[in-house]
Protein backbone atom coordinates (compact mmCIF):
# COMPACT_ATOMS: atom_id res chain seq x y z
CA UNK A 1 0.00 0.00 0.00
CA UNK A 2 1.26 3.15 -1.32
CA UNK A 3 0.43 6.78 -1.48
CA UNK A 4 -1.08 9.69 0.63
CA UNK A 5 -4.72 10.72 2.65
CA UNK A 6 -5.48 13.91 3.82
CA UNK A 7 -7.83 13.95 6.79
CA UNK A 8 -9.54 16.96 7.60
CA UNK A 9 -9.97 18.59 11.19
CA UNK A 10 -11.56 21.15 12.96
CA UNK A 11 -10.84 21.11 16.59
CA UNK A 12 -12.66 22.56 19.43
CA UNK A 13 -10.09 24.01 22.29
CA UNK A 14 -8.09 21.16 21.64
CA UNK A 15 -11.26 18.42 21.18
CA UNK A 16 -11.04 16.28 18.20
CA UNK A 17 -14.82 14.87 17.11
CA UNK A 18 -14.54 11.45 17.25
CA UNK A 19 -15.84 11.12 14.09
CA UNK A 20 -12.89 13.19 12.90
CA UNK A 21 -10.55 10.59 14.59
CA UNK A 22 -12.31 7.57 12.81
CA UNK A 23 -11.46 9.24 9.54
CA UNK A 24 -8.02 8.94 10.39
CA UNK A 25 -8.71 4.80 10.94
CA UNK A 26 -10.25 4.72 7.22
CA UNK A 27 -7.50 6.55 5.65
CA UNK A 28 -5.23 3.61 7.36
CA UNK A 29 -6.99 1.13 6.21
CA UNK A 30 -6.49 2.89 2.29
CA UNK A 31 -3.05 4.69 2.41
CA UNK A 32 0.33 4.19 3.37
CA UNK A 33 1.14 7.88 4.84
CA UNK A 34 -1.90 9.83 6.73
CA UNK A 35 -1.40 13.49 7.23
CA UNK A 36 -4.34 16.14 8.70
CA UNK A 37 -4.84 19.76 7.92
CA UNK A 38 -5.73 20.72 11.23
CA UNK A 39 -7.52 24.64 10.75
CA UNK A 40 -7.66 26.73 14.19
CA UNK A 41 -5.21 27.93 16.84
CA UNK A 42 -2.39 25.67 16.97
CA UNK A 43 -3.10 22.50 19.59
CA UNK A 44 -0.58 20.20 21.01
CA UNK A 45 -3.31 18.28 22.36
CA UNK A 46 -5.14 17.91 19.19
CA UNK A 47 -1.73 17.15 17.14
CA UNK A 48 -1.30 14.18 19.84
CA UNK A 49 -4.20 13.18 19.81
CA UNK A 50 -3.76 12.75 16.24
CA UNK A 51 -0.38 11.46 16.15
CA UNK A 52 -1.92 8.66 18.93
CA UNK A 53 -4.34 7.67 15.95
CA UNK A 54 -1.34 7.37 13.27
CA UNK A 55 -1.14 10.45 11.84
CA UNK A 56 2.42 11.02 10.75
CA UNK A 57 2.48 14.90 9.89
CA UNK A 58 0.07 17.43 10.73
CA UNK A 59 -0.45 20.81 8.85
CA UNK A 60 -1.60 23.72 10.53
CA UNK A 61 -3.33 26.54 9.31
CA UNK A 62 -4.24 29.54 11.51
CA UNK A 63 -5.60 32.58 10.68
CA UNK A 64 -8.32 35.04 12.17
CA UNK A 65 -10.64 34.10 9.23
CA UNK A 66 -10.38 30.02 9.86
CA UNK A 67 -11.73 30.92 13.75
CA UNK A 68 -14.99 31.62 12.27
CA UNK A 69 -17.28 29.26 10.64
CA UNK A 70 -17.19 30.23 6.87
CA UNK A 71 -16.27 27.44 4.01
CA UNK A 72 -14.53 30.18 1.53
CA UNK A 73 -11.05 30.69 4.09
CA UNK A 74 -11.01 26.54 4.11
CA UNK A 75 -11.31 25.90 0.80
CA UNK A 76 -9.04 28.29 0.01
CA UNK A 77 -6.57 26.73 2.36
CA UNK A 78 -6.94 23.36 1.22
CA UNK A 79 -6.71 24.29 -2.60
CA UNK A 80 -3.23 25.56 -1.90
CA UNK A 81 -2.04 22.48 0.01
CA UNK A 82 -3.44 19.99 -2.28
CA UNK A 83 -2.06 22.25 -5.06
CA UNK A 84 1.66 22.16 -3.52
CA UNK A 85 1.36 18.79 -2.20
CA UNK A 86 0.44 15.41 -3.87
CA UNK A 87 -2.45 13.62 -1.91
CA UNK A 88 -4.41 11.29 -4.10
CA UNK A 89 -7.36 10.99 -1.14
CA UNK A 90 -8.97 13.49 0.95
CA UNK A 91 -11.19 12.31 4.00
CA UNK A 92 -13.71 14.64 5.35
CA UNK A 93 -16.89 14.21 8.25
CA UNK A 94 -19.93 15.93 7.00
CA UNK A 95 -21.52 18.78 8.52
CA UNK A 96 -23.12 22.15 7.22
CA UNK A 97 -19.60 23.54 6.85
CA UNK A 98 -17.90 20.69 5.04
CA UNK A 99 -20.60 20.28 2.49
CA UNK A 100 -19.59 23.65 1.14
CA UNK A 101 -15.97 23.32 1.41
CA UNK A 102 -16.01 19.51 -0.41
CA UNK A 103 -17.81 20.66 -2.95
CA UNK A 104 -15.97 24.18 -3.68
CA UNK A 105 -12.90 21.87 -3.18
CA UNK A 106 -14.63 19.21 -6.04
CA UNK A 107 -15.17 22.09 -8.46
CA UNK A 108 -11.75 23.64 -7.82
CA UNK A 109 -9.87 20.89 -8.44
CA UNK A 110 -12.20 18.89 -10.91
CA UNK A 111 -11.62 16.00 -8.29
CA UNK A 112 -15.13 13.48 -7.74
CA UNK A 113 -16.40 13.70 -4.80
CA UNK A 114 -18.64 11.03 -2.95
CA UNK A 115 -20.60 11.55 -0.35
CA UNK A 116 -22.47 9.94 2.75
CA UNK A 117 -20.25 7.27 2.97
CA UNK A 118 -19.83 4.82 5.96
CA UNK A 119 -16.62 2.83 4.95
CA UNK A 120 -13.50 3.27 2.64
CA UNK A 121 -11.31 -0.03 1.56
CA UNK A 122 -9.06 -1.08 -1.36
CA UNK A 123 -10.62 -3.46 -3.88
CA UNK A 124 -7.97 -4.64 -6.90
CA UNK A 125 -5.79 -1.90 -6.37
CA UNK A 126 -8.81 0.82 -6.68
CA UNK A 127 -10.23 3.03 -4.06
CA UNK A 128 -13.98 1.96 -3.18
CA UNK A 129 -16.85 3.39 -0.77
CA UNK A 130 -19.85 2.16 0.71
CA UNK A 131 -22.76 4.40 1.38
CA UNK A 132 -26.66 3.07 2.36
CA UNK A 133 -29.17 4.51 0.27
CA UNK A 134 -32.91 4.33 0.10
CA UNK A 135 -34.06 4.27 3.72
CA UNK A 136 -30.40 2.25 4.57
CA UNK A 137 -32.14 -0.60 3.08
CA UNK A 138 -29.74 -0.98 0.35
CA UNK A 139 -25.71 -0.31 0.45
CA UNK A 140 -24.19 1.49 -2.46
CA UNK A 141 -20.84 0.88 -3.82
CA UNK A 142 -18.72 4.05 -5.31
CA UNK A 143 -15.44 5.04 -6.50
CA UNK A 144 -13.59 7.17 -8.32
CA UNK A 145 -12.21 8.36 -11.42
CA UNK A 146 -9.38 10.93 -11.28
CA UNK A 147 -7.39 11.93 -8.28
CA UNK A 148 -7.64 13.14 -5.62
CA UNK A 149 -10.40 11.38 -4.26
CA UNK A 150 -12.54 13.62 -2.02
CA UNK A 151 -14.52 11.37 0.33
CA UNK A 152 -16.80 12.50 2.89
CA UNK A 153 -18.44 10.48 5.46
CA UNK A 154 -21.79 11.03 7.15
CA UNK A 155 -21.75 12.57 10.27
CA UNK A 156 -21.47 10.38 13.56
CA UNK A 157 -20.71 7.28 11.03
CA UNK A 158 -17.42 6.38 12.50
CA UNK A 159 -17.01 5.30 15.71
CA UNK A 160 -13.81 4.93 18.52
CA UNK A 161 -10.73 4.70 16.59
CA UNK A 162 -9.45 1.02 16.96
CA UNK A 163 -5.19 1.01 18.23
CA UNK A 164 -2.66 2.16 16.46
CA UNK A 165 1.00 2.38 16.31
CA UNK A 166 1.31 5.85 17.99
CA UNK A 167 3.38 8.57 16.00
CA UNK A 168 5.06 11.76 16.99
CA UNK A 169 3.48 13.87 14.29
CA UNK A 170 5.63 16.38 12.81
CA UNK A 171 3.79 19.79 12.52
CA UNK A 172 4.18 22.21 9.60
CA UNK A 173 3.05 25.24 9.46
CA UNK A 174 0.81 26.27 6.50
CA UNK A 175 0.75 29.47 5.05
CA UNK A 176 -2.49 31.08 4.95
CA UNK A 177 -2.93 33.52 1.87
CA UNK A 178 -6.33 34.43 1.04
CA UNK A 179 -7.81 36.09 -1.77
CA UNK A 180 -10.82 38.73 -1.05
CA UNK A 181 -13.49 36.40 -1.80
CA UNK A 182 -12.31 34.82 1.65
CA UNK A 183 -13.96 37.42 3.50
CA UNK A 184 -16.93 38.09 1.34
CA UNK A 185 -19.19 35.63 3.60
CA UNK A 186 -19.07 37.69 7.08
CA UNK A 187 -20.05 36.56 10.42
CA UNK A 188 -22.50 39.86 12.47
CA UNK A 189 -23.47 37.65 15.36
CA UNK A 190 -21.90 34.15 16.24
CA UNK A 191 -23.89 31.05 17.56
CA UNK A 192 -24.45 30.19 21.00
CA UNK A 193 -21.80 27.79 21.58
CA UNK A 194 -24.02 26.03 24.67
CA UNK A 195 -26.53 25.10 21.75
CA UNK A 196 -22.86 22.27 20.53
CA UNK A 197 -23.05 20.58 23.33
CA UNK A 198 -26.12 18.26 22.96
CA UNK A 199 -24.22 14.78 23.79
CA UNK A 200 -26.22 13.06 20.94
CA UNK A 201 -23.07 11.47 19.24
CA UNK A 202 -22.21 9.68 22.31
CA UNK A 203 -25.63 8.95 24.35
CA UNK A 204 -26.00 5.74 25.30
CA UNK A 205 -30.11 6.33 25.08
CA UNK A 206 -31.98 8.90 22.88
CA UNK A 207 -35.49 9.66 23.53
CA UNK A 208 -36.85 11.33 19.98
CA UNK A 209 -40.24 12.95 19.14
CA UNK A 210 -41.23 13.83 15.92
CA UNK A 211 -44.72 15.52 14.32
CA UNK A 212 -46.57 13.37 16.61
CA UNK A 213 -45.73 15.84 19.52
CA UNK A 214 -48.46 17.99 17.90
CA UNK A 215 -46.75 20.84 20.01
CA UNK A 216 -43.24 22.41 21.28
CA UNK A 217 -45.36 22.05 24.70
CA UNK A 218 -45.05 17.62 24.39
CA UNK A 219 -41.25 18.33 24.55
CA UNK A 220 -41.04 18.34 28.02
CA UNK A 221 -42.29 14.42 28.18
CA UNK A 222 -39.28 13.93 26.04
CA UNK A 223 -36.93 15.80 28.39
CA UNK A 224 -38.42 13.97 31.29
CA UNK A 225 -38.30 10.32 30.11
CA UNK A 226 -34.86 11.45 29.04
CA UNK A 227 -33.97 12.54 32.75
CA UNK A 228 -34.94 9.24 34.17
CA UNK A 229 -33.00 7.03 31.67
CA UNK A 230 -29.74 8.94 31.95
CA UNK A 231 -30.40 10.35 27.78
CA UNK A 232 -30.46 12.59 25.51
CA UNK A 233 -33.55 14.39 23.57
CA UNK A 234 -33.29 13.97 19.52
CA UNK A 235 -35.81 15.69 17.14
CA UNK A 236 -36.47 15.12 13.30
CA UNK A 237 -36.65 16.96 10.69
CA UNK A 238 -40.04 18.58 10.89
CA UNK A 239 -39.82 19.19 14.69
CA UNK A 240 -36.75 21.44 14.17
CA UNK A 241 -38.71 22.94 10.85
CA UNK A 242 -41.22 24.02 12.94
CA UNK A 243 -38.88 25.91 15.04
CA UNK A 244 -39.93 23.64 18.14
CA UNK A 245 -36.43 22.41 19.11
CA UNK A 246 -33.03 23.45 18.09
CA UNK A 247 -30.99 21.88 14.94
CA UNK A 248 -28.15 20.90 17.04
CA UNK A 249 -30.96 18.09 18.24
CA UNK A 250 -31.72 16.57 14.50
CA UNK A 251 -31.25 13.21 14.02
CA UNK A 252 -31.72 12.17 10.21
CA UNK A 253 -30.21 12.80 7.07
CA UNK A 254 -29.84 16.65 7.29
CA UNK A 255 -29.13 16.24 10.81
CA UNK A 256 -27.05 14.00 13.20
CA UNK A 257 -26.36 10.26 12.40
CA UNK A 258 -26.50 8.63 16.15
CA UNK A 259 -25.89 4.95 17.08
CA UNK A 260 -26.97 4.86 20.83
CA UNK A 261 -27.70 1.23 22.47
CA UNK A 262 -31.29 2.42 22.87
CA UNK A 263 -33.44 5.04 20.28
CA UNK A 264 -37.39 5.20 21.52
CA UNK A 265 -39.37 7.00 19.00
CA UNK A 266 -41.64 8.82 20.07
CA UNK A 267 -44.81 10.46 17.46
CA UNK A 268 -41.89 9.58 14.15
CA UNK A 269 -43.28 7.93 11.10
CA UNK A 270 -40.07 6.71 10.63
CA UNK A 271 -39.25 8.61 7.14
CA UNK A 272 -36.46 7.83 5.16
CA UNK A 273 -34.80 11.07 6.18
CA UNK A 274 -35.00 9.93 9.45
CA UNK A 275 -34.15 6.27 9.88
CA UNK A 276 -31.13 6.50 7.96
CA UNK A 277 -29.60 9.07 11.15
CA UNK A 278 -30.56 6.33 13.42
CA UNK A 279 -31.56 2.54 12.13
CA UNK A 280 -27.93 1.74 13.78
CA UNK A 281 -28.94 2.03 17.29
CA UNK A 282 -28.88 -1.42 19.66
CA UNK A 283 -32.57 -1.46 20.47
CA UNK A 284 -35.35 0.55 18.68
CA UNK A 285 -38.60 1.12 20.53
CA UNK A 286 -41.43 3.06 18.54
CA UNK A 287 -44.21 5.06 20.12
CA UNK A 288 -46.94 5.84 17.46
CA UNK A 289 -50.66 6.51 17.35
CA UNK A 290 -50.56 5.47 13.38
CA UNK A 291 -50.29 1.42 12.91
CA UNK A 292 -49.28 2.04 9.56
CA UNK A 293 -46.06 4.20 10.47
CA UNK A 294 -42.98 2.54 8.68
CA UNK A 295 -41.48 2.67 12.14
CA UNK A 296 -43.47 -0.52 13.26
CA UNK A 297 -41.44 -2.17 10.13
CA UNK A 298 -38.07 -1.51 11.64
CA UNK A 299 -38.55 -1.30 15.29
CA UNK A 300 -37.94 -3.92 17.88
CA UNK A 301 -40.56 -2.98 19.95
CA UNK A 302 -43.54 -0.91 19.07
CA UNK A 303 -46.46 0.48 21.22
CA UNK A 304 -49.43 1.49 18.85
CA UNK A 305 -50.80 4.17 20.85
CA UNK A 306 -50.73 7.87 22.14
CA UNK A 307 -46.87 9.42 23.38
CA UNK A 308 -48.34 12.18 26.06
CA UNK A 309 -50.10 9.20 27.35
CA UNK A 310 -47.44 6.01 27.23
CA UNK A 311 -44.46 8.21 27.40
CA UNK A 312 -45.55 10.20 30.87
CA UNK A 313 -46.82 6.84 32.28
CA UNK A 314 -43.03 5.08 31.40
CA UNK A 315 -41.69 7.98 33.35
CA UNK A 316 -43.17 7.61 36.31
CA UNK A 317 -42.64 4.27 36.70
CA UNK A 318 -39.40 4.10 36.17
CA UNK A 319 -38.82 6.84 38.50
CA UNK A 320 -41.21 4.31 41.19
CA UNK A 321 -38.62 1.98 40.06
CA UNK A 322 -35.37 3.75 41.10
CA UNK A 323 -36.87 4.89 44.14
CA UNK A 324 -38.01 1.62 45.69
CA UNK B 1 -32.70 43.05 -9.43
CA UNK B 2 -33.07 39.41 -10.37
CA UNK B 3 -33.60 36.30 -8.94
CA UNK B 4 -32.54 33.22 -10.28
CA UNK B 5 -34.37 30.08 -8.06
CA UNK B 6 -32.69 26.31 -9.01
CA UNK B 7 -35.16 24.09 -8.56
CA UNK B 8 -35.36 20.04 -9.23
CA UNK B 9 -38.18 18.01 -10.38
CA UNK B 10 -38.22 15.04 -8.11
CA UNK B 11 -39.78 11.64 -8.55
CA UNK B 12 -43.13 11.53 -6.55
CA UNK B 13 -41.92 8.08 -4.90
CA UNK B 14 -38.18 7.24 -4.94
CA UNK B 15 -37.20 4.31 -6.47
CA UNK B 16 -33.63 3.18 -7.04
CA UNK B 17 -32.80 2.17 -10.37
CA UNK B 18 -31.17 -1.75 -8.80
CA UNK B 19 -28.92 -1.60 -11.97
CA UNK B 20 -27.36 1.45 -12.07
CA UNK B 21 -27.87 2.53 -8.23
CA UNK B 22 -29.38 6.22 -9.69
CA UNK B 23 -32.61 7.61 -8.52
CA UNK B 24 -35.29 6.36 -10.75
CA UNK B 25 -36.74 9.69 -12.92
CA UNK B 26 -39.24 7.89 -15.38
CA UNK B 27 -42.10 8.45 -13.25
CA UNK B 28 -44.02 11.26 -12.73
CA UNK B 29 -42.32 14.71 -11.16
CA UNK B 30 -43.55 17.33 -9.49
CA UNK B 31 -41.37 20.08 -7.36
CA UNK B 32 -40.13 19.63 -3.84
CA UNK B 33 -41.57 21.19 -0.94
CA UNK B 34 -38.16 22.89 0.11
CA UNK B 35 -38.10 24.09 -3.35
CA UNK B 36 -41.86 25.56 -3.31
CA UNK B 37 -40.54 27.18 -0.13
CA UNK B 38 -37.20 28.58 -1.90
CA UNK B 39 -39.36 30.10 -4.29
CA UNK B 40 -41.44 31.62 -1.77
CA UNK B 41 -38.50 33.02 -0.06
CA UNK B 42 -37.47 34.36 -3.13
CA UNK B 43 -41.23 36.00 -4.32
CA UNK B 44 -41.18 37.43 -0.80
CA UNK B 45 -37.88 39.12 -1.62
CA UNK B 46 -39.16 40.22 -5.29
CA UNK B 47 -42.05 41.77 -3.41
CA UNK B 48 -40.44 44.36 -1.57
CA UNK B 49 -38.20 45.58 -4.19
CA UNK B 50 -39.07 47.71 -7.10
CA UNK B 51 -38.52 45.94 -10.60
CA UNK B 52 -37.38 42.53 -9.50
CA UNK B 53 -38.55 39.54 -11.48
CA UNK B 54 -37.93 35.55 -10.13
CA UNK B 55 -36.67 32.83 -12.96
CA UNK B 56 -36.80 29.20 -11.96
CA UNK B 57 -33.58 27.51 -13.53
CA UNK B 58 -33.94 23.84 -13.57
CA UNK B 59 -31.88 21.10 -15.01
CA UNK B 60 -34.42 18.04 -15.66
CA UNK B 61 -35.68 15.60 -18.46
CA UNK B 62 -37.72 16.86 -21.23
CA UNK B 63 -40.67 15.23 -20.15
CA UNK B 64 -40.89 17.42 -16.56
CA UNK B 65 -41.30 20.56 -17.63
CA UNK B 66 -45.07 21.15 -16.26
CA UNK B 67 -43.72 20.08 -12.30
CA UNK B 68 -42.21 23.69 -13.02
CA UNK B 69 -46.00 25.32 -13.94
CA UNK B 70 -46.60 25.49 -9.66
CA UNK B 71 -43.65 27.69 -8.86
CA UNK B 72 -44.83 29.82 -12.13
CA UNK B 73 -48.52 29.87 -10.72
CA UNK B 74 -47.66 30.82 -7.46
CA UNK B 75 -45.63 33.68 -9.07
CA UNK B 76 -42.29 33.44 -10.84
CA UNK B 77 -41.97 35.34 -13.84
CA UNK B 78 -40.42 32.99 -16.14
CA UNK B 79 -38.68 29.92 -15.97
CA UNK B 80 -35.35 28.07 -18.05
CA UNK B 81 -35.07 24.57 -18.63
CA UNK B 82 -31.58 23.05 -19.39
CA UNK B 83 -32.69 19.35 -20.89
CA UNK B 84 -30.62 16.78 -23.26
CA UNK B 85 -29.43 12.94 -22.91
CA UNK B 86 -26.14 14.56 -22.31
CA UNK B 87 -27.06 15.52 -19.15
CA UNK B 88 -27.60 12.23 -17.90
CA UNK B 89 -25.56 10.40 -15.43
CA UNK B 90 -23.97 13.83 -14.37
CA UNK B 91 -22.77 14.15 -10.75
CA UNK B 92 -21.92 17.08 -8.60
CA UNK B 93 -19.08 18.05 -11.49
CA UNK B 94 -21.25 18.15 -14.75
CA UNK B 95 -25.27 19.03 -13.02
CA UNK B 96 -23.07 22.55 -11.23
CA UNK B 97 -21.39 23.39 -14.58
CA UNK B 98 -24.52 23.28 -16.27
CA UNK B 99 -26.30 25.22 -13.81
CA UNK B 100 -23.33 27.59 -13.58
CA UNK B 101 -23.43 28.41 -17.23
CA UNK B 102 -27.31 28.89 -17.70
CA UNK B 103 -27.14 30.92 -14.34
CA UNK B 104 -24.33 32.75 -15.50
CA UNK B 105 -26.08 34.34 -18.96
CA UNK B 106 -29.19 35.34 -16.41
CA UNK B 107 -26.45 37.05 -14.27
CA UNK B 108 -28.49 37.01 -11.43
CA UNK B 109 -27.93 39.21 -8.11
CA UNK B 110 -29.11 36.27 -5.85
CA UNK B 111 -29.30 32.39 -6.86
CA UNK B 112 -31.74 30.75 -4.47
CA UNK B 113 -31.57 26.63 -3.71
CA UNK B 114 -33.85 24.86 -1.92
CA UNK B 115 -32.65 22.52 0.86
CA UNK B 116 -31.02 19.08 -0.02
CA UNK B 117 -33.41 17.31 -2.45
CA UNK B 118 -35.65 14.05 -1.09
CA UNK B 119 -34.22 12.02 -3.68
CA UNK B 120 -30.20 12.09 -3.34
CA UNK B 121 -28.04 14.49 -1.43
CA UNK B 122 -27.94 17.72 -3.58
CA UNK B 123 -26.79 19.27 0.13
CA UNK B 124 -22.99 20.14 -2.10
CA UNK B 125 -24.42 21.55 -5.21
CA UNK B 126 -25.24 25.30 -3.77
CA UNK B 127 -21.44 25.40 -2.95
CA UNK B 128 -20.32 23.70 -6.05
CA UNK B 129 -22.54 26.04 -8.37
CA UNK B 130 -20.90 29.21 -6.42
CA UNK B 131 -17.38 28.13 -6.68
CA UNK B 132 -18.08 27.75 -10.52
CA UNK B 133 -19.32 31.57 -10.71
CA UNK B 134 -16.91 32.58 -7.91
CA UNK B 135 -19.76 34.03 -6.06
CA UNK B 136 -19.80 33.75 -2.25
CA UNK B 137 -22.57 31.03 -0.59
CA UNK B 138 -24.61 32.02 2.39
CA UNK B 139 -25.85 28.00 3.32
CA UNK B 140 -28.44 27.02 5.76
CA UNK B 141 -30.52 29.64 5.84
CA UNK B 142 -33.62 29.89 8.44
CA UNK B 143 -34.46 33.26 7.26
CA UNK B 144 -33.09 35.54 5.02
CA UNK B 145 -33.60 39.23 3.61
CA UNK B 146 -31.71 41.15 1.37
CA UNK B 147 -31.48 45.04 1.59
CA UNK B 148 -28.83 47.55 0.16
CA UNK B 149 -27.35 45.27 -2.32
CA UNK B 150 -26.79 42.48 0.60
CA UNK B 151 -27.80 39.29 1.84
CA UNK B 152 -28.41 38.68 5.66
CA UNK B 153 -29.14 35.36 6.65
CA UNK B 154 -29.86 33.34 9.58
CA UNK B 155 -28.08 30.22 9.56
CA UNK B 156 -28.97 27.07 10.96
CA UNK B 157 -25.49 24.90 11.89
CA UNK B 158 -24.91 21.76 14.23
CA UNK B 159 -23.48 24.51 16.68
CA UNK B 160 -26.73 26.73 17.05
CA UNK B 161 -28.11 30.08 14.85
CA UNK B 162 -25.38 32.38 13.67
CA UNK B 163 -26.17 35.29 11.33
CA UNK B 164 -24.23 36.05 8.35
CA UNK B 165 -24.33 38.45 5.32
CA UNK B 166 -23.01 38.89 2.04
CA UNK B 167 -22.72 41.46 -0.58
CA UNK B 168 -24.58 40.64 -3.64
CA UNK B 169 -24.50 38.91 -5.98
CA UNK B 170 -24.69 36.03 -3.92
CA UNK B 171 -25.54 32.28 -3.77
CA UNK B 172 -27.96 31.48 -0.69
CA UNK B 173 -29.14 28.25 0.23
CA UNK B 174 -32.35 27.44 2.58
CA UNK B 175 -32.62 25.26 5.08
CA UNK B 176 -36.00 23.27 5.89
CA UNK B 177 -39.64 24.38 5.09
CA UNK B 178 -38.92 28.27 5.85
CA UNK B 179 -41.59 30.26 3.81
CA UNK B 180 -45.24 28.21 2.61
CA UNK B 181 -46.08 29.10 -0.79
CA UNK B 182 -48.73 31.03 -1.53
CA UNK B 183 -52.07 29.29 -3.02
CA UNK B 184 -52.04 30.04 -6.43
CA UNK B 185 -55.72 31.27 -7.53
CA UNK B 186 -57.49 29.78 -10.69
CA UNK B 187 -56.75 32.80 -12.68
CA UNK B 188 -52.49 32.47 -11.69
CA UNK B 189 -52.93 28.75 -12.60
CA UNK B 190 -54.50 29.86 -16.02
CA UNK B 191 -52.00 32.32 -16.66
CA UNK B 192 -48.84 30.52 -15.67
CA UNK B 193 -49.61 28.48 -19.04
CA UNK B 194 -48.70 31.82 -20.96
CA UNK B 195 -45.66 32.06 -18.93
CA UNK B 196 -42.67 31.48 -20.79
CA UNK B 197 -40.40 28.68 -20.25
CA UNK B 198 -37.00 28.37 -22.49
CA UNK B 199 -35.27 25.27 -22.78
CA UNK B 200 -31.48 25.33 -23.23
CA UNK B 201 -29.88 22.78 -24.17
CA UNK B 202 -25.62 21.53 -25.06
CA UNK B 203 -24.54 23.93 -27.31
CA UNK B 204 -27.47 26.05 -27.48
CA UNK B 205 -26.72 28.10 -24.54
CA UNK B 206 -25.23 25.65 -22.64
CA UNK B 207 -21.64 26.01 -24.23
CA UNK B 208 -19.19 23.59 -22.45
CA UNK B 209 -17.74 20.96 -23.93
CA UNK B 210 -19.77 17.44 -23.97
CA UNK B 211 -17.18 15.39 -22.47
CA UNK B 212 -17.32 17.55 -19.08
CA UNK B 213 -21.18 16.69 -18.51
CA UNK B 214 -22.84 13.72 -18.58
CA UNK B 215 -21.10 10.26 -17.59
CA UNK B 216 -18.22 11.27 -19.58
CA UNK B 217 -18.26 14.10 -17.23
CA UNK B 218 -18.10 12.39 -14.16
CA UNK B 219 -15.40 12.03 -11.86
CA UNK B 220 -17.34 9.31 -10.00
CA UNK B 221 -18.77 5.72 -10.91
CA UNK B 222 -21.47 3.40 -9.23
CA UNK B 223 -20.02 0.04 -8.93
CA UNK B 224 -22.53 -1.96 -7.10
CA UNK B 225 -25.50 -2.03 -5.10
CA UNK B 226 -26.81 -4.67 -2.72
CA UNK B 227 -29.36 -5.14 -0.21
CA UNK B 228 -28.98 -5.04 3.75
CA UNK B 229 -30.11 -7.70 6.05
CA UNK B 230 -32.99 -6.19 7.67
CA UNK B 231 -33.59 -6.19 11.37
CA UNK B 232 -34.55 -9.24 13.61
CA UNK B 233 -38.41 -10.17 15.39
CA UNK B 234 -40.41 -7.41 16.41
CA UNK B 235 -42.95 -6.99 18.77
CA UNK B 236 -45.82 -4.79 18.03
CA UNK B 237 -48.41 -4.11 21.28
CA UNK B 238 -51.58 -1.90 21.07
CA UNK B 239 -51.54 0.42 24.30
CA UNK B 240 -54.72 -0.75 26.72
CA UNK B 241 -53.24 1.77 29.28
CA UNK B 242 -50.65 -1.42 30.13
CA UNK B 243 -47.89 -0.41 27.33
CA UNK B 244 -45.98 1.19 29.80
CA UNK B 245 -45.53 -1.92 31.82
CA UNK B 246 -44.52 -4.16 28.96
CA UNK B 247 -42.17 -1.10 27.34
CA UNK B 248 -40.39 -1.64 30.54
CA UNK B 249 -40.40 -5.53 31.22
CA UNK B 250 -38.82 -5.24 27.56
CA UNK B 251 -36.31 -2.79 28.34
CA UNK B 252 -35.31 -4.66 31.32
CA UNK B 253 -35.17 -7.92 29.44
CA UNK B 254 -32.43 -6.49 27.19
CA UNK B 255 -30.98 -5.35 30.14
CA UNK B 256 -30.97 -1.53 29.10
CA UNK B 257 -32.28 -0.27 32.48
Amino acid sequence: MTGRALVIVDHQAGVVGQGQLGLVAQARAVRETVEALLFGAPSAEAVELLGRCGVSTVHLASSEALNVPVAQPRVEVLIDLLRREEFDVVLLENSSLVADVAAAAAVRLDAGVNWDLAALEMRDGSLVGTRMAVQDTVVVEVGWSGLPALAVFRAGQLGPVPPAEPLVPTTRDVDVELSPSASAVRVIRGADSALAMTGLDTADIIVSGGRGLGGPENIALLEDLADVLGGVVGVSMPVVDKGWYPYSHQVGQTGRTVRPKLYIACGISGAMQHRVGMSRSGTIVAINTDPRAPVFGFCDFGVVGDLTEVVPRLAALLRADVRA
Amino acid sequence: MRIVVCVKPVPLTVELDRTTARVDRTGPVGLAAVDEHAIETALRIRDSSEGAEVILLALTAATAFDSLRPGLAIGADRAVVIAGPEFEGSDLLGTSLALAEAARALAPDLLVFGASSSDGNGAMLWAAVAARLDLPVVSRAISAEVARGRVTATRQMEFGLDVVEADLPAVLAISGEIAAPRYPSFRDVIGAKKKTVEVLGLGSGIDVPAERVGAAGSRTTVLGIRETSPRGTRTIIRDEGDAHVQLAAFLRERRLL
